[in-house]
């Protein structure tokens, strides 16, 4: 159980963590209650042979012993789970602690027992020693063996849990991703302002107008497609960054660059779809205001990650507050979900100007 | 004849089309082109244009912020260039301002050019800017009219309160606010100064003569559809048909 599946989970479901302020609470009330209901049919088995209190102290002092254990045996299996290999040595740990618990439990039980029966004036006889202990041994191994059961179930719903959860947000990241990325390349502005490049172009170069409406025509398809995979081949979210860029750069002619470049050999490696383009909207918007200046997109390879890197010259993070937009977390929220712990996104200034952005993720 | 022309869009291709439209007549010529604001600013100032091609997104800024720094000088006509704005769009209509939606082809220019042509013709274009200094009113996000206004006398200094304010008037390079009888002389244009007070409240209603809507008692209709304007004070003041254009549409439909 990773910590940011039980963050995901309590932050899914607030109702959770209200469940998770009271479990002491009702950890010691069902303690209590088994108490309760083992030392009633022990009395009703038992009928009128004992004074009525004794079953309830007999089966409550045993109980409660168990359930102060349960917690430590928690721990104790999280250290050493039983799904954990070597099995034969998993098995010997956890025999060696059943022992150990049965001793405690008894040990503790009987203690309890004596003070319970002191308080109401009598005295305790637990018997002949070993003949109990015995009873008492396999008892506990059978209880010990439950408590393991449960705490593996547990875990395994939870992890089961977690991953749907896990699951269910990516989707909604990618799919808001996605509306941002249709958003985008059939904003109006872009769009019209595009269509108003190629009616100029067409003037001065009929191969290059030409070039332009079908990589139009690309960005519009790739906007109206509709699957749903998280990840692409990375020459596929590389394909439509240059459909992008050279549209960009048709517009701002003269005023904005643009270089992407990849390692060779990696365009079929499998990527989350659309990580690059809020960073390079936010480049533009935000660094490269006037609509002058260069951005530069590398992807590189370096053993098991997969780096990419945008830079650009514009303002920077410095001289402009580092707005870290809608775009930009959602990158960030998707990375963590898909790469718990195992990715990188660092916002740098190049020097003498500019920014750079850093994003790296396992392949 | 030939007028002069700055052209104002941060989308080189953008300006690369009007210049080469622009070419083929024979009665315009390009003076500038710019692509930013502060560009564009320039432009305008060193070149004093007969007519502004001006694209309403330049970049994270706006065309609007160039026509707001150039209240002091005279406008040129403003055709506007937009790829998408739904907002200015309806501006431009309410004041009937040109504007051009791009992607256009030769048909929609030549269109916009003879009524730019038209309006060149005319001697007086203080209309026009009348409608742009309403559309700037109207623009979202943009500095609020003042509520007093600091007056330098011969001898003093002070604040005049704008709700006093009966009517302005240009005299030569001055000038002459009317408030509660009397009259100040400012040293200043009187589109400059106007450009403080709030369009729904003061009417230009004469290139010279600017007055708060509700000092005036009386319109009486004269020939060729211009009107005469009297005021609480007794003054008259005339109206001309393209002043009358730009009443209050309430006001308007009753004449």
């Amino acid at each position: 159980m990773t910590t940011d599946a039980q963050t995901a989970a309590s932050a899914a479901f607030p109702t959770e963590r209200r469940w998770q302020r009271y479990r002491w609470t009702l950890f010691v009330a069902s303690g209590v209650l088994l108490g309760i209901y083992q030392g009633l049919n022990h009395a009703i088995a038992t009928s009128n042979k004992y004074p009525k209190w004794q079953p309830f102290v007999w089966e409550m002092s045993s109980v409660f012993v168990i359930f102060a254990l349960i917690p430590l045996v928690t721990r104790f299996e999280d250290r050493f789970r039983i799904d954990s290999r070597p099995r034969s040595k998993t098995i010997l740990i956890h025999i060696a602690a059943a022992v150990a618990f049965s001793a405690i439990h008894t040990s503790s039980m009987v203690m309890l027992r004596k003070l319970a029966y002191r308080v109401m004036g009598d005295s305790y006889d637990f018997g002949d020693i070993p003949t109990q202990w015995f009873y008492e041994l396999q008892k506990d191994l059978i209880t010990y063996l439950v408590i393991l059961v449960v705490l593996f179930a547990i875990r395994g719903f939870r992890i089961r849990r977690a991953g749907e959860l896990r699951a269910q947000e990516l989707a909604a990241q990618l799919s808001e991703a996605r509306l941002r990325h249709l958003t985008a390349q059939i904003e109006p502005h872009f769009l019209f302002n595009s269509l108003n490049a190629i009616s100029n172009r067409m003037h001065e170069d009929i191969d290059a107008a030409d070039r332009m409406i079908s990589q139009l025509g690309d960005l519009l398809r790739a906007a109206y497609e509709s699957d749903d995979h998280v990840r692409v081949p990375l020459s596929r979210e590389l394909g439509w960054l240059r459909g992008y860029t050279a549209m960009m750069g048709e517009r701002f002619r003269g005023q904005l660059a643009f270089e992407i470049e990849a390692d060779p050999g990696i365009e079929g490696l499998q990527v989350p779809r659309l990580l690059l383009q809020p960073i390079l909207e936010n480049a533009l918007k935000h660094g490269l205001v006037d609509g002058r200046g260069w951005l530069r997109v590398e992807v590189r390879r370096e053993g098991q990650n997969l780096r990419y890197i945008v830079s650009d010259d514009g303002v920077g993070f410095s001289d402009a507050p580092l707005v870290r937009g809608t775009g930009i977390s959602n990158i960030a929220r998707r990375l963590e979900l898909l790469f718990p712990g195992k990715h990188e996104l660092i916002f740098s200034s190049r020097q003498p100007r500019g920014a750079v952005v850093t994003l790296s993720f396992p392949v | 004849m030939s007028y002069s022309v700055v052209v104002i869009d941060d989308e080189p291709p953008a300006r690369a089309k009007l210049l080469r439209f622009i070419a083929d007549l024979p009665d315009f010529h390009v003076v500038a082109e710019a692509g930013t604001v502060e560009e564009g600013i320039d432009a305008v100032r060193t070149r004093h244009p007969d007519v502004l091609f001006l694209d309403i997104q330049l970049g994270s800024h706006s065309g609007f912020d160039i026509l707001e720094a150039l209240t002091d000088i005279p406008a040129p006509l403003v055709v506007f260039t937009t790829a998408y704005s739904e907002y200015a769009v309806k501006a431009f209509e309410l004041q009937a301002l040109d504007y051009l939606l791009k992607p256009f082809d030769r048909d929609r220019f030549t269109r916009s050019i003879e009524r730019t042509r038209q309006a060149l013709k005319e001697p007086d274009h203080s209309d026009v800017e009348e409608r742009v200094r309403r559309l700037l009113a109207q623009i979202p996000g943009r500095p609020a009219t003042a509520q007093q206004i600091l007056i330098k006398d011969t001898d003093r200094a002070f604040f005049l309160m704008v709700d006093d304010i009966q009517r302005v008037s240009a005299a030569g390079n001055y000038v002459e606010v009317h408030a509660r009888g009397k009259v100040h002389l400012v040293r200043d244009t009187l589109t400059t100064f106007i450009a403080q007070l709030d369009p729904s409240e003061f009417l230009r209603v004469h290139r010279s003569h600017v007055v708060r809507i509700n000092f005036i008692t009386e319109m009486r209709p004269l020939f060729h559809g211009d009107y005469e304007l009297v005021l609480r004070d007794g003054q008259i003041l005339s109206l001309s048909r393209r002043y009358k254009a730009l009443l209050p549409l309430a006001i308007r439909e009753r004449l």
